[in-house]
Formats: structure tokens, sequence, C-alpha cells
């Protein structure tokens, strides 16, 4: 209990801050009492005005996501450039604006580096701060450039009453920028794009400017600050700002802000930078050596990161806890007869949900068991516990006869997990992928290569793989690097292997290719665990199936005992009418018409037409280009050829707003990418997209997003419905109910949807489905991905089937499945089958395509 | 596989460097001659060497995608500290065996707070540079140390065949980086690890124990990399190498085809983008620019180089796309 309330603590570090800014100043007053005087405190406040300026600007490229090490030499660089025009004009006023253009074309160029060319921040701006440097040791002639004029050195030289006026300067910013950053839409975006720059992006941020401007606030602030610094000492210096820019990170991480992005406090930083004055002076009136104080400021900046993200310190200490913990545990034994792996009651509890539920079953060596079950079914937990990623919280991995417990992954020998993003390094060939982790060896103790060509060549020939051992990895198909991944396993002395949906990016060669290797492993032994969401396959390929539902073991037959209808049933466990109701609506106008559309890639010609008050579902397999109609549509991409009609208005594509404007919102495929901003809160995310056009004078109607936000949470019924929750706390049914919540406080007309339901339990997946009715029955017009077939066959009113980058054929309401995977395949002819008797022989698959687990 | 027009544009691209650095000395050659004499070029071979060194640590260490903003700054320390050893009465070999020592220290510690407290390489890095700065500018209390050892003369100063053996010296430094990099278990997972990490640590690979010995061997290229500094130039001040040195390094590494993004870089292609730099400054140098403005030409040429970088990235990554 409180240790949950120490890191709720830590994680508002402006509370612990001032206590610790207290608790500095009166160690130092006592240690010296001349530390309290208030000379002293005028003249720390004035050394931490400048640090303070440079840091606020420097707290919102880092909430942004990027990092400026060329502020410091940008300072020094307006500074020479404001001696320059001082010199050959005379004008103060001329002097101080070029002060400031001059740190702002270095800002811009930074932002251009970044923001446009898309270099990595640190880089980019290491390569501006030597450009700087140069510049201003080059123009100045590596002399300082002396600055008379009263007007131009007033703002860092002067005070009113007792206050130095840089210091006013300072507080002023101060309170701008808190302004900026929690009331106006400009801050907001610029939390969203350190949070999540692709989902910023669907949701129509201006990301690329958003970026660029904030690097050229940061040099027009080091501009300012070469103002301030001429002002103190009379002159331009072109070695000035050295360190500055270290500073100034340091103040914003410890004022908590993040370096990976979308968090952060201006205040925080303002206290991080008084916190830092007072520390260097406390320590030069203590007359610590010069030394010292480069230690502790070495060490400041590292133990400012480390507060900022307690989770790798407390990850480090469980991970070493989980180390010691199963130093005595038996370890596989390596025999080489016939294998078998059992569970037994296996039980797995995450916060607030149990994962898995008494899960039980066996598999031995030769055997392929297929393991089935809807999204959010556990499947994925399940394998995450066998093959050492998660330890079970119930029940025991019996392997071989033995009890074992793994600490990490790499204790599971003779365990390997075909996964859907493979252990494969693109830029390494394939036989140097076969052997990554287990090197072989010559006798000098270098890479043997010429073994590993050998062997690699061998087992590939032994699997009947026609591959290039030397070609790198990233030249071959998704489906050939999946065998070599397989090929790597066997290598390895894998005996049991888990296969995730193994045939859900491939081509039907290839699956017919990848089923002849599986025949191959098992007769060489291997026990095989084959998640698929396709009957057919499941029906050919496994001996067993396992079904799993909400977390719970439901079952376990005989491939040869049951029916696909039993199997469904398990899984489903009620009336598929329940989660995918059907409501009748009146038909309105045409919404979408789309001929002949193209992206000049995967999709070659799709034609279709929406109604307000439909449903259109777009069916086929992966890799038909059903994504890619859905994105040309929203705006995402702009279309090769053909012609997009919105309302009977001809749209250019190629333009979210637009698109945005004409009435069109789409809800992409892989919601953590492009749906949602996990660093934001609820309120936060669900006004990210209705905020750009809603807000007047670019400031955030704080009061209408919080009413809006809670009537979105109650009609979509997100749960637990605290606006203030970060989303990335929220459950996937919820995370995604958030993002459709999004996209509707817009208004829209027409609603694409890019698999809604996706990696999302029973209840939740009821729940939208029902929303999605009621709001087709309003008058929307829905076009939905998605490769469920219960789903396109139970909420579509017609359905639209793609094959090949085509759109080949429109079904109407009522028709059978096999009718859908018949367009889908392009075939004629009914996919042949390769071992089951015709008495169980299912009428058609289940799934097209496939759905993460 | 690639088409056979696709298969040359991907060796033209791999080349570049190579092809870069002829296309300059032609363009200087026919410029101003004097940069392609026999006795520049000797010198700026000589010149290479330090940046060579120093940009091989910075190869292994910007493959994973990390970097080693203390690379500069420990090259002075380093230097520093092996200077007032041999001052002090150590001797030769036991300064160099401490200096080695202490620095591979050093880097062994960046790594275990890169890879343990997960703290951002730069970051740790940078810590560790304020730190280093510190240090040298404590050990450094002399000011200036001269050193007069012959074997150090011998390496750095002699020559035969009119070259100093320290290009010798830095082959042999540069044949054992390729043999590290090509021909060891540590090369090919250094690879792995910067090509996908995920997929790294899935493979096997003890991702954290890897990391902390990447940082450590970057602190192995800072001592070589001293060495040779000192044996070229036998005054030692505390000012040597520094943040010059290090720009001087990652613009090599770029330069070479490194990519900032990790996964691609060669041995081959760093040294000749040390040579690139060399040249460059050299050239800059005989035009008669003012020594100030060095460092605004290497910002500048660093900029370009990530630019292109960025550039060939996109274009291999198009060219090597998988037939769907």
């Amino acid at each position: 209990m409180s240790h949950s309330r120490i890191t709720s603590l830590l994680r508002r570090n402006e509370p612990v801050l001032v206590v610790v800014l207290a608790l500095a100043v009166l160690v130092f007053g006592w240690l010296d009492p001349r530390f309290w005087s208030a000379g002293n405190f005028v003249s720390i406040a004035q050394q931490s005005a400048v640090i303070a300026l440079v840091a606020f600007a420097m707290t919102a490229v880092i909430i942004a996501r990027g990092i400026d090490i060329s502020v410091g030499s940008t300072l020094a660089f307006a500074g020479v450039a404001a001696g320059i025009v001082f010199t050959s004009t005379g004008s103060a006023t001329l002097t101080l604006l070029a002060a400031i253009v001059s740190g702002a074309s270095i800002g811009l160029l930074n932002g251009l580096l970044i923001g446009f060319a898309g270099i990595s921040p640190f880089i980019a701006t290491l390569a501006t701060m030597a450009f700087a440097r140069g510049l201003s040791l080059s123009l100045s002639g590596a002399s300082s450039l002396s600055i008379p004029d009263p007007a131009v050195l007033y703002a860092g030289r002067a005070s009113v009453g007792l206050l130095p006026v840089s210091v006013i300067i300072a507080a002023l910013l101060l309170c701008i920028w808190w302004f900026v950053l929690r009331r106006t839409v400009y801050g907001r975006w610029i939390y969203a794009i350190g949070g999540n720059a692709e989902a910023a992006r669907v949701s129509m941020v201006p990301v690329n400017l958003v970026r660029i401007s904030v690097y050229l606030i940061a040099g027009a602030t080091a501009g300012l600050g070469a103002i301030l610094t001429i002002g103190r000492l009379g002159s331009a210096q072109p070695l000035a700002g050295a360190g500055l820019e270290f500073t100034a990170i340091t103040a914003a991480i410890i004022g908590g802000t993040k370096l990976s992005g979308g968090q952060g406090s201006i205040w925080g930083t303002a206290i991080g930078a008084l916190l830092l004055g007072v520390i260097n002076t406390g320590l030069s009136f203590l007359q610590v050596p010069q030394i010292i104080i480069y230690y502790i400021t070495g060490a400041l900046i590292v133990i400012a990161v480390l507060s900022s993200q307690p989770e790798s310190v407390a990850q480090l200490l469980r991970s070493i806890r989980r180390r010691t913990a199963s130093a005595t545990s038996p370890t596989v034994p390596q025999t080489t007869g016939a294998h078998s792996i059992s569970l037994q009651g296996i039980g797995k509890i995450f916060p607030g949900v149990k994962a898995l539920d008494g899960v039980s079953f066996t598999v031995s060596a030769g055997e392929v068991v297929a393991l089935a079950g809807e999204n959010g079914a556990g499947k994925s937990t399940l394998v995450k516990c066998i093959s050492g990623v998660y330890r079970p919280d119930e029940g025991q991995l019996v392997i071989d006869g033995a009890p074992v417990t793994f600490a990490s992954p790499n204790d599971a020998k003779g365990i390997s997990v075909i996964h859907q993003h493979f252990s494969l390094s693109p830029d390494l060939t394939v036989a140097e992928n076969m052997f990554v982790g287990r090197e072989p060896r010559t006798v000098l103790g270098l890479l043997d290569r010429r073994k590993m060509r050998i062997e690699a060549q061998a087992i590939l020939q032994e699997l009947s793989l026609d591959i290039d051992v030397d070609a790198q990895l990233r030249t071959l198909s998704v489906g050939r690097q999946q065998m070599v991944e397989i090929a790597r396993a066997v290598l390895a002395d894998a005996w049991f292997m888990v296969m995730d949906e193994p045939t859900s990016a491939l081509s039907n060669r290839e699956r017919d290719q990848l089923y002849v290797l599986i025949a191959k492993l098992r007769a060489r032994g291997a026990g095989i665990l084959y998640i698929s969401h396709k009957m057919e396959e499941i029906f050919n390929q496994c001996d067993r199936v396992v079904v799993l539902r909400d977390g719970k073991f439901i079952g376990e037959r005989a491939t040869d005992e049951t029916t696909e209808a039993e199997i469904v049933s398990m899984m489903v466990g009620r009336d598929v009418g329940d989660i995918f109701p059907h409501l009748p609506a009146e038909l309105g106008e045409t919404a979408i018409e789309v001929k002949d559309i193209s992206n000049g890639k995967l999709l070659t010609s799709a034609s279709l037409s929406v109604r307000c008050g439909e449903i259109v579902a777009l069916a086929g397999l992966m890799g038909s280009g059903r994504s890619e109609v859905l994105r040309l549509i929203a705006g995402l991409e702009t279309p090769q050829n053909g012609t997009i009609d919105v309302f009977g208005k001809r749209e250019s594509g190629g333009d979210i707003k637009a698109a945005n404007r004409a009435g069109i919102v789409y809800i992409p495929e892989d919601r953590h990418l492009e749906g949602f901003v996990g660093t934001l809160s609820i309120r936060e995310n669900l006004s990210l997209a209705w905020i750009r056009e809603h807000s007047r004078f670019g400031l955030l109607p704080m009061r209408k997003i919080g009413e809006m936000a809670r009537e979105l949470i109650g009609s979509l019924g997100v749960r637990p419905a605290q606006p203030e929750k970060m989303t990335i706390e929220l459950s996937g049914g919820n995370q995604q109910k958030v993002v459709i919540g999004k996209w509707l406080a817009t208004k829209p007309r027409i609603i694409l949807l890019d698999e809604p339901t996706r990696g999302v339990d029973v209840g939740a997946k009821s729940d939208l489905h029902h929303l999605i009715a009621k709001l087709k029955q309003q008058g929307a017009a829905i076009l939905m991905v998605s490769s469920e077939l219960p789903e396109v066959l139970g909420v579509a009113d017609r359905i639209i089937v793609m094959c090949e980058g085509r759109s080949v054929g429109e079904l109407k309401r009522g028709a059978t499945e096999e009718e859908v995977m018949a367009l889908a395949f392009g075939e004629t002819t009914r996919v042949r089958r390769t071992k089951v008797p015709p008495a169980t022989v299912p009428a058609h698959p289940f799934v097209l395509g496939a759905s993460a687990v | 596989m690639m088409s056979s027009h696709n298969l040359m544009t991907k060796r033209v691209l791999d080349l570049s460097p190579l092809l870069l650095l002829i296309a300059l000395m032609i363009v200087f050659a026919v410029v101003d001659p004097r940069v392609v004499s026999s006795q520049s070029l000797i010198n700026i071979v000589a010149q290479a060497t330090p940046i060579a060194v120093l940009a091989l640590g910075a190869l292994i260490v910007l493959l994973t995608g990390g970097i080693d903003l203390a690379a500069g700054v420990g090259v002075a320390f380093c230097a520093v500290l092996i200077a007032s050893l041999v001052d002090a009465g150590f001797g030769l070999p036991a300064s160099l065996a401490i200096g080695l020592a202490v620095m591979v220290f050093v880097g062994f510690i960046n790594g275990v707070v890169i890879a343990l407290l997960k703290i951002p390489p730069f970051v740790t890095t940078l810590a560790a540079m304020v730190v280093l700065q510190g240090t040298t500018l404590a050990v450094a209390s002399k000011g200036v140390l001269m050193l007069k050892d012959p074997v150090l003369r011998f390496v750095g100063i002699e020559r035969t065949f009119g070259m100093p053996h320290v290009v010798f010296a830095t082959l042999m430094i540069i044949l054992g980086a390729g043999v590290l990099m090509r021909m060891t278990r540590f090369g090919l997972r250094t690879y792995a690890l910067g090509s996908d990490a995920s997929a790294a640590e899935l493979a096997g690979i003890p991702v954290t124990r890897h990391t902390i010995m990447i940082y450590a061997v970057s602190g192995l290229f800072v001592f070589l990399t001293a060495v040779v500094m000192i044996s070229r130039v036998p005054v030692v001040t505390p000012n040597i190498g520094g943040t010059t040195l290090l720009l001087d390094a990652i613009a090599a590494t770029v330069l070479g085809g490194t990519s900032i993004f990790g996964g691609r870089g060669t041995v081959w292609g760093t040294v000749t983008g040390a040579l690139i730099v060399s040249l460059l400054t050299t050239a800059l140098r005989i035009f008669g620019t003012d020594p100030s403005s060095l460092e605004l030409y290497k910002g500048a040429i660093i900029m370009a180089a990530l630019l292109a970088d960025t550039g060939m990235t996109l274009a291999k990554a198009r060219l090597m796309e998988p037939a769907r």
C-alpha cells in the first residue's frame, strides 16, 4: 500500500522538489550563514534566470520527444551576431532583434533536420552545435565583442527594486509556457506528439510543423538568453553558453520531464533550475574544488533521470530477486527419448484480471495440438507462460515427467516459439541468423563461418527448403523468413514448437510448403502447439484441439471425434447473434462511391459504394488490399488511380483534414500504433481530433471538453469511467472505445472501421457492435474491414469481397461463408484437404485471414 | 532476388565511401594540387590515424543505436593520465597498462548504467563526459606535459619509406577491429542487436551483458586513440582530443556508411570516412581557412553527411523490399 503511494508521489515531482530545495537552502545556510543573505538569493536567481529560460524551451522539446544540445552554442552565436550588428549599425533595437532572429534561425535549422529529414535529434543537434559554435568563433575572430549600449544591457543587468529584470523575464516566460502547455491546442499537440506521433498524425495534428516550431522556439529562447548574458557581461563572448544545454536538460529532468516524451511540467523545470542554482552557489560558497562540482553535476544528471523512471530500478530489483529465487530449480532433463510437455492447472493473474484459469493439457512428441480461442481468450498469455516469459501464478509445467520453473525464456531449452515477430535480424544472412546466440567457434575462438554455412545448408536441405544461406534476411519474403525461423528452432534442438498463427501472412503456395514442413517435423518427433483461427487448418493438420475462452480452459477434443460447430460453440460460448447484432435501419443517400481506386502498390482496383444507414463489410484474405481501400478514403494515402466521391462531391484524396471535413473518420487497425496516445488521459484522447476545429484563438475550451468527455464515456461505456486516467492503463476493449469516441466527437457521417474488435474480449466486442449498430440507425454510413467471418456475416448489410488487390464481388446479407470464401480465394473449386475422412469434413473454414491472439 | 539493375545500384551505394574519397581527391587535384602532393597525402594519412581509431570505437557503439559522448574527452583524460604517470616515474609499460585498465573500467561503468539502470546512452555518457572533464583538469595540474619516451617516439615520429610508423600501428588496430567485427561472436551479436533489438533478445543474445561489453570496448578504443595521439605529438595538454575529435570520429563513421539508425556500418567504410575527414580538414587548412572556422565546416559536413545517410537508408530499404 505504502509502496504505491510512494510511486504516485514520485510521479508528482513538484512537492518532492520543493522539499529538496528547502532542505538544500537550509543545509547550505547552516554550513555558512552568509548563504542566507538577500544579496545572495538575488544573485542565485539571476544566475538561474538564463538557465531557466532555456530550460523551459528545452522542456517543451523533450516533451515532444526530442532533445536539443545546441542551445549553448546557439546562445553564443546569437550573442556574436548581435555584437556584429551593433558594431555596424549602433542601433539597440536591431541588435536585440538580431540576437533573437539568429537564435531562431539555428532553431529552424534544427527543426528542418529533425522534423523534415527525420534525423535523430541528438545527432542533428550535435552537428548544429558544432556549426553554431564554429560560426560564432569565426564571425567574431575568436574574440569578444563589446556592446556598451545601455538599452541592450538593460535586460541583463538592471533591477526593479530588489528583483533583477532577468528574473522578471524568466518568471513571465514561466507563466506563458505554463499557459501554452496546459491551456492551448498547441500545447496539447506537443504532448500528443511526444506520446505517440503516429496517432497524433492520424488525429489531424500537424506533426512536422509542431516539431519544427518547437526547435525554432528553443533557438529563439537561446537568443533571448544571449541578450541577458550580454547584459551581465557587457560584451558578446564567442565561448558563452558552454555546458548550458546540459544544465537545462538536467533542470528539466529533475523537474519530472521524461526523456521518453509525452510527460513533463514547466513548474518542475523552474524548481529544478532553482535547485541547480542553489547547489552550484552553495558549493562555491563552501569553496568546494571545481572538480567536485563537475562530479556532482554529472551525478545529478544520472540521479535526475533515475528518479524520473523509478520503474527501471524496480524492474532491476525484481529480476535480481527472480534470479536468486529460481537458482535452485531443476533444469530440463536433456533426454533424447520421447518428450512430453504437460500443463497442470496453469493460472496467471494480472492486476484486476485473471488472464488464465485452470489450463491443463498435454502435448507429446509427434503430436500437433491446436490451441483455439477468440481474441482475448488468453492464448498469448498461455504461450508466454510456456516459453518462460511469464511465471504462472498457479499450477505447474511438467516436462518429460519433471516439474520445471523458468526464470527467463533462456531457461526454456527445447521449447521454441515461432512468433509473429521473428527472432531474426534483417541485416544478417540466413546462415548467420540461424546461429545467433549459439555461434560455433574455431580453436582460436573466432567464428566458424564454414561450419555455420554447412550446417545451415544441411538443415534447410533436410526440411526441403530452397533458401540461399548467404542471402540477407531482409530480401526474403515473410513466408520464407518464417521458414528460416522454424529451421533455426530445429537447429537449436527444439522438440516442442509453438506456432502462433503461422499461415496468416503466407501466400497459398507458402502455406502448402509449411504444411509439408510440419509433417516433416512431426516425423522427426517434434511436438507442435498450433494456434489458429482457421477451422480447416485445425481439422486437417492437428490431432487434437484445446479451446480457451476468457482465460478459462473450456475443453479438449480429438479432431476425429468432433465437429467444427462444437468447437465454435466452445470458443464463443453463446449465441453468435448476441455478439454480432443486426438492427434494421432506413437507407439514405449514397455516402461514398469509389471507382477503380488504386494506390500504386498492393491495391490495384477496387470499386464499391456505401449508403447512409447501412454497414458494408470488406472481406478477404490478409494482403487483399482491404485496409488500403479504407486508408485511401480516409485521406491517409494518395490514390494513384480511380475516383472517390463523397456525398456526390469528387474528393482528390491524400488529405486527412479534407476527408474529416467531408464527414469521414477512420478507426485504424492498430490502435497502439495509430489509435490513441498512451500518455494522455481519456479526456485528452477523446478531445484530440475535436479541438482543431472547435478552439477559438487556439485556446482549449476546458469546460466543453469536460462535458463532451463525460458524455462520451457514458454513452460508450468506457470503464473505469475516470476521465483523468491514462489511456495506456485501460483494457484493449476500452482503449478501442476511446479511439472510436475520439472520432465520434467530430460528428462523422461516414465511419471507416479497420478490424474494430481485434484483440478485444468478448464482452467488449458485444458492446462495440451494439454501438456500431446504433450509429447505423442514426444514419451513419459504415464501411468495416474484418477478418472474422461471424462478424462479417452477422453484422453486415452487404459484403464486398477483395482478392489480391481487387474487389471481386458483392454479396447481400444472408450469404453463406462458402460464397464469401470462394470469392476471397479467387477459386471456384474448394481448397483440397489432406487427411480428415469425409464424415467430419467441415463445410467451410471458420475465418479468413487472421486476427491477433 | 533483386533485379540486376537493383543489384548494381545497391553495389554502388555500398561502395559510396570509397567513391566519395576518390571523387574528392580528383576535385582537389584539379582545384589545388598542393592538397594531393605526395607530402600532403602522407600527412593526410598520418592525421587520419587518431580519427580512424576513435571512429572504430564509435562504429561499434553506433551500430547498436547508442552513442558515447564521453569518447572525445576520454582521449584527453587518458592521455593526461598516462603522461602524468610517466612523468611521476612509473615507466611507459606500467603507465600504459594503468591507462588501459582505467578507460576500460570507465566504459564498463557506462555500460552498466545504460544496460542495468536503463538510462539512455546519451545521458549516461554525457554525465561521464562531465565527470571526465573535471578529472582531466584536476589531474593536469602541471598544465603541459612533455613525453620524452624513445619507444613512443619510434612509433609516432620515426618514419620508414616516408610513412610514420604510427600508420602501420594503426593498420594493425584496424585489422584487429576488422577481425573483431567480422570473425567473432561479439561482432556478429553487435550487428544482430543493432539490426533488431527485440529479435536479438528473442534469439537468446544476453543483451545486458553484451551492451556492457560494447561500452567497455569503446573505452578500449579511446585508450588506443590516446596512445596514437601522444605518440604523434609528445606535448600533452588537457585540450587534445575533446569534442572536435569526437565530431571528426562521428563524421567519419557516418561518411563511411554507418547508419545512425543502427544495424549498418563496416570497418573499411569507417576508415575511408576517416581519410575523407582528414582530407577535407587538410584541404581547408591549405586553402587558408582560419582555424576557428574549422568547427563550422565540420558541423556543416556532418549535417550534409547525415542528410545523405537518411537518403541512402530510404533508397536501400526500397531497393531491398522482398517481392510481393
